[in-house]
């Protein structure tokens, strides 16, 4: 994508690099720079983004950033799961809101924003930050690495485990000309150790958010990491989740997504030692000229790993859904057991869904299955409860909830399960008089 | 209470009923038998409200245009289907699923919802009517039920709804003989001067237990033969080509 316009965006990331001066990062944006003057953004010509037009979000500046919010208009409280112990770290267009906010720095344990943790924990931060969303890979990383400000850091060290659950809300709030946020976050959990990280994405009005988050998993610790994308009403989003698994380390994510804008979620997860486990769990519910692009891979490169996908998706009038798991398995992994399902319905002729499930083998001794499939709410479970005395809508709102709800049962917390449950009904609700 | 005239039912432009007439009345058995294909479950699902086909002639139920109804108010008024195959839907518990039947039946004859403890104790009292095992409750519907479980959790949903109108699509099929006598026996139970029951069965050996007032031949789509249950050890014994030999030479 060679053209006038990102000339003249190249040179005027150069300047904004100059203006910045000395800095902890000076390095890693210099390179991102030079990375993105190659790169561009990516069109629906690149593989990977051929369902997804970002045309317009290539009129955007990225340099005019997003405004600066006054805080005291902002309140938490609807978005709070309640029940939940957690620590809570809020940012607003990408910038970190200490009176909002409770930072939390022990010995052992870090959970605040990227500016004070590169000082007060400087080494494990730049051990890691850029190591596995590499600026040479994608555009969007590139601009995300060049210009973030803030973003949240968790970090744990050796065999230390939370009782706290971190809760990051990232809030977003634009105007037409202003309204590209980039927030570059980082999960360092040492070996042995135990944290559960719950991210909200909540935007207030029109945004685009391009987010990097990388996390490092030691050997034998244990993350468990929700990014919820359910009061994302207006917002584009392009979220990129890098997670660096380390010898019997466990990841878990779930990625919940509805009354999205547009929303593109990278997750990757890569295996550097053995016996790692990973398990994805997605669900995304849309309409109206939404799209929800998930784009996932689990990297098996080490043998007797383990990883479990399971994608679920309701898409009504004018939604658009994507869908897009890989599973490569290197020719080192053998003994690689790598499932993955995504299954759809579809409640309007005039929805889209792109479902393409990819295996990549080069080991021979493994197991690994795959299955995707796409279709209306069923014809025979539908007659049988109406059979039975349960009205049409109300029929169709309990299949759906029950097909969604395979997903929102793998949450692990109660508290955030049974909050999210009564959300769904909410948003089936919401599908059916769409519908 | 029922009542149907010539009906006539295809799907997909093939003709399955072909002039159905059946009256029955509070208090009655029908056994309706008759060889695979004939159109027993069309007939039921027809009853039930089952969408898809084309319909003509006249189902009266207690004096209401029947076919004029939604399935769902086709259950309010009382007809219950007990399906040949039952359906299993993931992710829907037995409990949850029989609380909504129950209130929004309810809600129809204008009652309050039930009360969480006293609905519990209605679901335990009607799951031992059948034998149904209680750990069952807590389950998806029918989901890994086996062939028997199925059947009779449809006999413990009749029994929870109380319906005035049961039609039990071979729910014999597939019963072991202690299981058989076990619905049999809740059926029979249920059975009431107000209430009526249509048996579609291939079996005699169900109609010794639920003993039927009339026994029907549906054969091609039509009722060929009615009698009493002497009929239904005449087709045991001989099967259906003297029917079949009877219908065709009468064409
Ligand atoms: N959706 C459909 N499309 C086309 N033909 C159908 C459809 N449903 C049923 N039929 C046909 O209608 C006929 C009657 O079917 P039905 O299920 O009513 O028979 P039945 O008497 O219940 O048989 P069985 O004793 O095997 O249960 C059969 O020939 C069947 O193949
Ligand atoms: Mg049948």
């Amino acid at each position: 994508m060679e053209n006038v316009l990102e000339h003249t965006l190249a040179d005027r990331l150069t300047a904004h690099l100059a203006s910045l001066g000395e800095q902890p990062l000076a390095a890693q944006r210099q390179e991102a720079a030079a990375a993105f003057s190659a790169l561009g953004l990516p069109d629906t010509t690149h593989e990977d983004w051929k369902y997804t037009n970002l045309t317009d979000v290539g009129r955007l500046d990225p340099l005019a950033g997003a405004p600066v919010i006054d805080l005291s208009t902002i309140e938490l409280g609807p978005y709070r799961i309640a029940g939940l112990d957690a620590v809570e770290l809020v940012f607003v267009n990408g910038r970190f809101a200490p009176s909002l906010s409770q930072e939390w720095h022990t010995g052992n344990q870090f959970a605040g924003s990227l500016q004070h943790a590169l000082v007060q924990i400087p080494e494990p931060v730049l051990a890691h930050l850029g190591q596995y969303a590499r600026v040479c890979e994608e555009g969007f990383t590139a601009l995300n690495t060049l210009l973030a400000h803030d973003g949240f850091v968790v970090y744990g060290a050796k065999n230390e485990r939370w009782d706290k659950t971190v809760v990051v809300y990232h809030l977003s709030t634009g105007t037409k000309e202003q309204c590209w946020t980039n927030t570059r976050n980082l999960v360092v959990a040492e070996a042995g150790c135990d944290v559960t990280i719950i991210e909200k994405y909540i935007s207030l009005s029109p945004v685009f958010d391009n987010d990097v988050l990388e996390i490092a998993v030691g050997a034998n610790a244990s993350v468990q990491h929700y990014k919820l994308q359910t009061r994302y009403g207006d917002a584009w989003h392009n979220g990129t989740t890098r997670v660096q698994q380390e010898r019997d380390s466990q990841y878990y994510n779930a990625t919940i997504s509805w009354s999205g804008g547009r929303v593109r979620n990278n997750l990757q997860a890569a295996h550097a030692g053995q016996h790692c486990e990973t398990n994805f769990y997605g669900l995304y519910l849309l309409d109206h000229d939404n799209l929800i692009d998930n784009h996932t891979l689990v990297d098996h490169a080490m043998p007797n790993c383990y990883s479990n996908e399971l994608y679920k998706g309701i898409v009504g009038a004018d939604g658009k859904a994507v869908f897009n798991g890989k599973i490569l398995v290197r020719p080192d992994a053998q003994k690689t057991n790598a499932y993955q399902s995504n299954a759809n319905i579809l409640l309007a002729d005039t929805g889209t869904i792109n479902a393409k499930p990819e295996l990549e083998i080069f080991a021979d001794d493994v197991k690994c299955s795959h299955g995707a499939t796409t279709g209306q709410l069923n014809q025979d479970e539908l007659f049988y409860l109406k059979a039975r005395g349960i009205p049409e809508d109300k029929a169709r709102t309990i299949l759906l909830t029950a097909f969604a709800g395979q997903v929102v049962e793998q949450v692990r917390i109660p508290a955030l399960r049974d909050d999210l449950l009564e959300q769904l009904m909410k948003e089936l609700h919401h599908l059916q008089i769409e519908f | 209470m029922l009542s149907i005239k010539n009906l006539r039912a295809s799907i997909d432009g093939k003709q399955i009923l072909k002039g159905i007439n059946l009256e029955v009345k509070p208090g009655e058995v029908h056994a309706i038998m008759g060889p695979n294909g004939s159109g027993k479950s069309t007939l039921s699902s027809v009853i039930a409200g089952k969408d898809g086909y084309e319909v003509s002639g006249n189902v009266t139920f207690n004096g209401q245009d029947l076919l004029e109804l939604a399935p769902e108010v086709r259950a309010w008024e009382g007809i219950f289907l007990a399906f040949q195959y039952p359906v299993e839907i993931p992710g829907v518990s037995i409990t949850n699923f029989m609380r909504t039947c129950i209130n929004e039946q309810r809600k129809y004859r204008k009652l309050p919802e039930m009360d969480a403890s006293s609905f519990l104790k209605l679901m335990r009292q009607k799951a031992a009517l059948v034998e149904l095992d209680e750990s069952l409750m807590k389950r998806s519907v029918n989901q890994g039920f086996s062939g028997g479980e199925k059947k009779r959790n449809e006999i413990f949903q009749l029994a929870m709804l109380e319906p005035s109108l049961a039609i039990l699509d071979e729910t014999d099929s597939g019963l072991d003989i202690d299981a058989l006598r076990i619905v049999a026996g809740g059926v029979n139970k249920l059975r009431t001067e107000n209430n009526a029951f249509l048996v579609i069965t291939h079996y005699q050996r169900l109609l010794d237990y639920i003993v039927p007032d009339f026994v029907h031949v549906l054969y091609n789509g039509q009722i060929v033969k009615s009698g009493t249950k002497e009929l239904a050890y005449e087709l045991e014994e001989k099967g259906y080509d003297w029917i079949k030999a009877e219908v065709n030479a009468a064409v």
